[in-house]
Order: structure tokens, then sequence, then C-alpha cells
């Protein structure tokens, strides 16, 4: 399971990497926005997306709309990690079909827990 | 006009006149007094105005600082977060040779009970005594492997919440995202009052305040940061995200599990390129379209900071 990880944090793109490594995923591969991520999509090849909301260049709500346009990425699931937690946050979110959502500061068992609820909700 | 009347009028004309001398002796000392005191303000609102230019260039410094706040918190985590790596790096190569030592154990335990038959079967039973007497002596051994084995899973065990902690504090340093996008977000305010009082000063006619460059009112492309963010452990957010994701649409309150209130503001418009606006400034357009669609648009900037906190059960409900 090859995961594609976005945040503009170097900080919460090693947290995110850790936690992953920690709950048996090891082949991540990083980008530091949407843009950047956009860009490795195809390279990376990603079984799966965890992204931060407010990015410069290009924010993860907007990655998530770009890649839900992709024909071969449309289905990859992809989980949101952003310190924006009112609910019109998470419909917007929602509206951009973001998979699951998570608020910062995060646990390690809840990252756990959203992926494979991601991965259920896509076998 | 009769000469008659001309007089007349010359006449009224001279009383006005008058009137306006005896109005002017009886207004003469207010006169003064507005006059020292336009004198009096002048002087101070001089003073006013090299202060506000002053105190802008202040507000330079002062993001100067936070910016400088903002990268060394930075390279200090990076630094906890090399440090970190490093003990668990030497915790999994301790737990390494534990495991090494137990199978060590168990290989030597093996070799002496193949010892133990070999003696058996080749010896005979006259010497049974000195198979015994090996017997013992690997009985001994046998409960000396066992204390030790014994005090490797003691240190085992203590390894565990060692490493746990580990964990704990690299996802505490969470915080440093957080606060980073707090201090962006009060450098951003800092610039748009900055630009206010360089408005406030041109239109006074005094020029710009004491700095180079203004910062726009807006955030800027890269400026993206959340004006909410905030390091709040307590889960409510995330209940009710959870809730919102598992069909919710209401939410459940924040907090109802713990008692807490919402851990987030109130209401406010959308800042533009991904920045959450904590209210004040124009709306743009995409602010007004997400207000008619409900407030959860496809804003390409991805921005509104509104409503209630989500708590991690209601996220969980909207996506089931």
């Amino acid at each position: 399971m090859k995961f594609l990880i976005v945040d503009d944090s170097p900080t919460m793109l090693r947290i995110i990497r850790n936690a992953l490594q920690k709950i048996g995923y090891d082949d991540i591969v990083e980008a530091e926005d949407g843009e950047d991520a956009l860009g490795k999509l195809e390279d990376a090849d990603p079984d799966f997306v965890v992204t931060d909301w407010n990015m410069p260049n290009m924010n993860g709500v907007d990655l998530t709309a770009n890649i839900r346009d992709h024909p071969e990425y449309a289905d990859v699931p992809i989980l949101m990690i952003t310190t924006r937690g009112m609910k019109e946050d998470v419909k917007t979110a929602m509206k951009a079909q973001v998979n699951n959502y998570i608020v910062k500061p995060f646990e390690p068992e809840v990252l756990e827990e959203k992926v494979d609820s991601c991965l259920e909700a896509v076998a | 006009m009769s000469s008659h009347q001309q007089v007349q009028k010359f006449l009224d004309k001279l009383d006005e006149l008058q009137a306006i001398f005896v109005l002017s002796r009886r207004f003469a000392p207010f006169l003064d007094e507005l006059f020292d005191f336009v004198q009096d303000i002048t002087v101070l609102l001089e003073e006013v105005n090299t202060t506000i230019r002053t105190r802008s260039g202040h507000m330079e410094r002062a993001t100067e600082h936070l910016k400088s706040v903002t990268e060394a918190t930075e390279v200090a985590t990076s630094e906890i977060l090399d440090h970190s790596d490093e003990v668990l790096k030497d915790l999994r190569s301790i737990e390494d040779q534990l495991s090494t030592l137990e199978d060590q154990f168990a290989e030597e335990a093996e070799a002496d009970n193949q010892i133990l038959t070999l003696l058996r079967d080749e010896l005979g039973e006259e010497h049974d005594e000195l198979v015994d007497e090996v017997a013992r002596i690997q009985d001994e051994k046998q409960d000396l492997r066992d204390e030790w084995a014994g005090q490797l899973q003691e240190t085992r065990d203590s390894l565990s919440p060692i490493r746990d902690r580990m964990n704990q504090i690299m996802m505490s340093l969470q915080m440093q995202d957080i606060t980073e996008q707090q201090l962006s977000s009060v450098n951003h305010l800092i610039g748009t009052v900055r630009n206010r009082i360089d408005a406030l000063l041109t239109r006074l006619g005094t020029g710009e305040a004491d700095r180079e460059e203004a910062p726009s009112a807006e955030p800027s492309r890269t400026a993206t940061f959340n004006m909410n963010a905030e390091y709040d452990r307590s889960g409510d957010k995330q209940r009710m995200a959870d809730d919102l994701m598992a069909g919710n649409e209401g939410g459940a309150p924040a907090g109802r599990e713990n008692g807490g209130g919402p851990g987030g503001t109130s209401s406010q418009p959308a800042a533009p390129n991904g920045a959450s606006a904590n209210g004040g400034g124009a709306a743009s357009q995409s602010d007004i379209d997400q207000m008619f669609d409900g407030g959860g648009g496809d804003s390409p900037d991805g921005g509104n900071e509104g409503g209630e906190a989500a708590s991690q059960e209601e996220i969980d409900e909207l996506f089931q």
C-alpha cells in the first residue's frame, strides 16, 4: 500500500509519516502542497492520499477535486488532516469528496481508524 | 428705485454691518480661543502622526520577529524529531538485542536437552549417576536462563512505555504547525492594520508610514493558514466532524462527551487563498457564493471557516 502525504509543514510530514509507519505503512511519498502532489501523482502511483487543507499554490480541497477528476486516480481514498474544525469546513471537504477527515492535533489511533475506515469504504 | 429707497437700503446695510461688528466683538474671545485650540491641536496631530509612522515601523519589526520565532520553532521541532527518531531507533535496537538473547537461550536449552539425551543413550545404566549430575547442572542452568528471561521480559516491558512516550512527544509536536498558523494569522492582522494606517496617513496628506513596502490587506498567495487553529486535544472538534461524516447533518453539540463547550469560534467569512478569516474585511465573490450556497460551497480557496466545531463522531456519521 503506497501513501502520498501532502502537507506544507515539514514537521507535519514527518509526524504523519511516523504515525503511518507505526501502524505498518512504510511505502510513503511526500509532497509539499497540492500542486506538488498533482505533479507527483502518476510517478508516485499512490493507493492512498493523506492531505492537509491550508497549503500554498494549491490547497487540499482543490487537490481533492483535481484527483477526483483524474481518470486514473478518481477513486483513490483521500483522508484530510487539518486544523480546520468547523462544521462548514467538514461540509466543504465532504463536497470535495474526501473520504474522511481528521482535525489536528490527532492521535495515531485516530489515524489508523480513519485509514482503515477509508479502505473499507472503497473496498 | 427712488433716492429715498436707495438711502433706506444704504441705512439697512449699515445696520447689518453694525450688527456684524457687534457680533464679532461678542465672539472675538471665543474665536481667539478657537484659534489657540486649532494651533494646539495641530501640534498634537503632528505628534500623533509621527507616532503612528514610528509605530508602523515597529509593526514591521514585530512581523519580522514573529517570522523569526516561527523559523526557530520549526528548527527546534525538527531537532526534537531527529532526537526522537534516534531514541526510537535505539529502542528498536535494544529490543532486537533482547530478542537475540531470548533466541540464544532457547537454542542453548535445546542443545542441553540434546546433550542429555545423547549421554543417556550412549553411556548406559552404569553411568546413571553421572547423567543425573549433568541433568541436575542443566536444570540449574535452565533456572538461570528462566531467571534471565524474566529479567529480559521486564526490560522489554519497561521499554514499551518509553516508546509510547516518545511517540506521544512526536505527536505533541503538531503544536508547531498549529502555532505557526496562529503566528501567520497575527502577522496577517498586523499587515492589515499597517495598510489601514497607510491609508489614513495618505488621506491626511502626510505620506506613507516609514517602511518600504506595504503588505496587502488580503493574505498573499502563500499565506495559507487557519486563523482559528488551536491546540485543542479535547477531541470535541473531531467528534463533531465524525458526526457530520456519519451523516448527522446537524452534528452533535461539541463537547457532549466530556462536558466541554465547542472548541471553535463563531461564524466568520472566508479569506482568500485558503486563509480562514476571523471576521472583518470585504467579502469576496467566493465568500458570497458560499453564503448563498448554504455555506458548503466548493470554494477554490477552500476558505469557509464559519460554523460550529465538528466532532469526530459527526465527521464519521457524514462519511458512513
